[in-house]
């Protein structure tokens, strides 16, 4: 670990020689709300507040394209028809500087799914390759946060590049990975001292403290299994709107679609965020759909984070961020579901809503 | 133009394929016969009974398609197309010489050698049909490795019935046990009449050292599950293959899930000892 102090006058140089020929997008006010934004003049940096949105966009953009195609004639041609495609490569180098560690460390949980082994997505890839996430440590965590309870922490390292964390005339930087290293090397950067890095520790220290809640995760993974058919489910997701806000603002919800868009001759295929809690997600075109029902699109979502997830890769998707808690317009509590949850009362209730449901097989 | 920049390897950029041939099967359903542009790609381009490939008419979109022939008849990639949504409606109005892509092949196949030296029942319904006639052929073209062969295969009427000449091949051959049903009585139509699961009833196919091989319409398959269950098929006797809606084809889009298994890679084909370990959400 290379640690280094960066005076607070020197921030402005800072952002300013980061956004040199690269793309640099910071915490910024926006109106109402807090959002990441491109660096520039007219860029009201907040490093105080916890964003809207989370920063996934600068891997996974809400739009992006996969290729764009051209026909050679107008398709009503009786003669035969011919098509080309092009890909085009978005590589350019961006930087992420003010996220919170949660965010960084979502980054490595949309690793595991976009870059596997069999199929690791290109699009995703290239982004991912030429992105430097620069954290800050979450001194005053808000109510809605949990991160402790998932696996992470206020001032958790895993997946930034450099971790900030701010104390009396400035910040003590904590290089963490090679491209943190590098950057924290620029004579902007003054050799910290030990007062500095005490004060940084008694700010880590101060934030995972004030993070009280403790969730009983353990085993959670095989609950919800043994729960898929609770009746409990209609009751805790009889509140929901189905209106996808907490998929949106999710550090690490990385569903999406693909559709064309056609003008005249050429278009290009679009590749969107997606959210489970739409019907039209799982719609088949024979009508049928395997989750027509709102508690199984919400169930679809906690066990997607706490179940399917961990059996595949070992770790929770949820870094507990809490940006769902804070967007719900039904006031659904991520944390209070997992606690309250089918998982722990009695015996399970059976629903019989399944196409292929047991009861019917087992006779 | 056509070259892929954005890496070697990109799962989400299509092959352009050449449709060569268009056999117009029934009222609904179009096979197409396709040859990829690129020789090498043809060439290479192998694949197993049951997988699936992803077909893209540009501009209107993509959707997921067994393979409807065997890798050892592997001159043209077949797709038998029934016209339902946007997707297929725009394949139905292409021609013989138009383009379309080609994602694949992608999936899990049929275990079939696994299957050798056992007893193979078949029950298709509909375009259910589809991915078993790959697999039937395979097995007809390495017919000594497998015991009896029987084809229980039913549409709503006899003009429903996809593939005659390989039916005709079927009823030809005495080593395969073809048995043809269609809904409700037609002139001229003197093969059985019943629902799919009620013949199987009265076939009744011993589970000895059996593998039974379904798809179809759900509740036919709900109900075939039932027939082979009552007839003594285990659970890791009974093989069938799924769809589900899909986008991606590779494991990251995140709609096509049973539990933790996604049907475009952990599937299509699952035994009914698989499906009875994931939650009840087909």
């Amino acid at each position: 670990m290379t640690l280094k102090f960066l005076p607070s006058e020197r921030l402005q140089d800072l952002l300013e020689e980061l956004s040199r020929n690269r793309k640099l997008i910071v915490p910024a006010k926006s109106e109402a709300m807090i959002l990441f934004q491109d660096f520039g003049e007219d860029v009201h940096l907040d490093l105080a507040n916890l964003s809207r949105l989370s920063a996934k966009e600068a891997a996974f953009p809400q739009t992006e394209t996969l290729l764009s195609f051209g026909y050679e004639k107008e398709t009503e041609s009786s003669e035969p028809n011919k098509v080309a495609l092009q890909c085009e490569p978005k590589e350019k180098e961006t930087i992420v500087f003010g996220l919170r560690p949660c965010d960084a460390r979502a980054h490595l949980l949309l690793d595991k799914v976009y870059l596997d082994d069999r199929y690791p997505d290109p699009y995703y890839g290239a982004r991912r390759g030429n992105l430097t996430l620069i954290s800050l440590t979450c001194a005053r965590p808000q109510k809605t946060c949990f991160c402790t309870s998932v696996g992470g922490s206020p001032s958790d390292r895993e997946g930034s590049d450099i971790l900030l964390t701010q104390i009396e005339g400035g910040f003590l930087a904590e290089g963490v990975s090679e491209k943190g290293k590098n950057i924290i090397a620029l004579n902007l950067f003054q050799n910290s001292t030990q007062e500095n890095e005490e004060q940084a520790e008694a700010v880590k220290k101060r934030a995972a403290e004030s993070l009280t809640l403790a969730l009983d995760l353990n085993g959670i993974e095989k609950r919800l299994m043994d729960n898929f058919e609770n009746e409990l489910w209609s009751e805790l997701s009889a509140p929901c709107l189905n209106c996808g806000i907490c998929t949106y603002v999710c550090p690490t919800c990385h569903c999406f679609n693909i559709t064309d868009e056609q003008r005249g001759l050429s278009g290009q295929r679009i590749r969107t965020w997606d959210s489970c809690m739409y019907p039209l997600f799982t719609l088949e075109t024979s009508g049928h759909n395997p989750r027509s029902l709102k508690l199984q699109r919400f169930r679809q979502r906690f066990n997607h984070k706490f179940s399917y997830y961990p059996s595949l890769y070992g770790e929770f998707l949820c870094v507990g961020c809490g940006r769902c808690i804070l967007s719900c317009p039904a006031g659904i509590d991520i944390r209070e579901v997992l606690k309250e949850s089918p998982m722990h009362r009695g015996a399970p209730r059976r629903m019989k809503i399944g196409l292929f449901s047991r009861e019917h097989l087992e006779r | 133009m056509a070259e892929n920049v954005v890496g070697p390897k990109n799962p989400y950029l299509p092959q352009i394929a050449t449709i060569k041939k268009i056999v117009v099967e029934t009222g609904n359903i179009k096979s197409f016969y396709l040859v990829l542009n690129d020789t090498r790609h043809m060439e290479n381009f192998a694949f197993e009974p049951g997988q699936v490939a992803q077909l893209s008419l540009f501009g209107v979109g993509e959707a997921t398609f067994g393979l409807a022939n065997s890798p050892t008849r592997r001159e043209t990639l077949q797709f038998s197309v029934m016209k339902a949504g946007e997707v297929t409606s725009a394949l139905h109005d292409l021609a013989v010489g138009d383009q379309i892509g080609l994602r694949g092949p992608l999936g899990n196949w049929f275990p079939y050698q696994d299957m050798k030296g056992k007893n193979v029942v078949i029950i298709g319904g509909g375009i259910g049909i589809a991915p078993l006639r790959s697999l039937i052929q395979y097995m007809l073209d390495t017919r000594d490795d497998y015991n009896e062969i029987t084809i229980i295969y039913g549409a709503r009427s006899p003009q429903d019935l996809c593939y005659q000449e390989d039916r005709e091949e079927w009823e030809k051959r005495n080593d395969v046990d073809l048995i043809l049903t269609v809904d409700r009585e037609f002139p001229g139509w003197d093969k059985r009449v019943g629902f799919v699961p009620t013949v199987l009833k009265e076939v009744a196919p011993s589970p000895k050292n059996a593998v039974a091989v379904t798809c179809g319409p759900p509740i036919m398959i709900k109900l075939v599950l039932q027939e082979l269950e009552a007839l003594g098929f285990k659970d890791d006797q009974i093989i069938t293959t799924l769809e589900k809606r899909m986008k991606c084809g590779i494991g990251k889009c995140g709609r096509c899930n049973i539990g933790p298994k996604y049907v475009c890679v952990d599937g299509p084909v699952f035994s009914l000892a698989q499906l009875r370990q994931l939650p009840d959400e087909l």
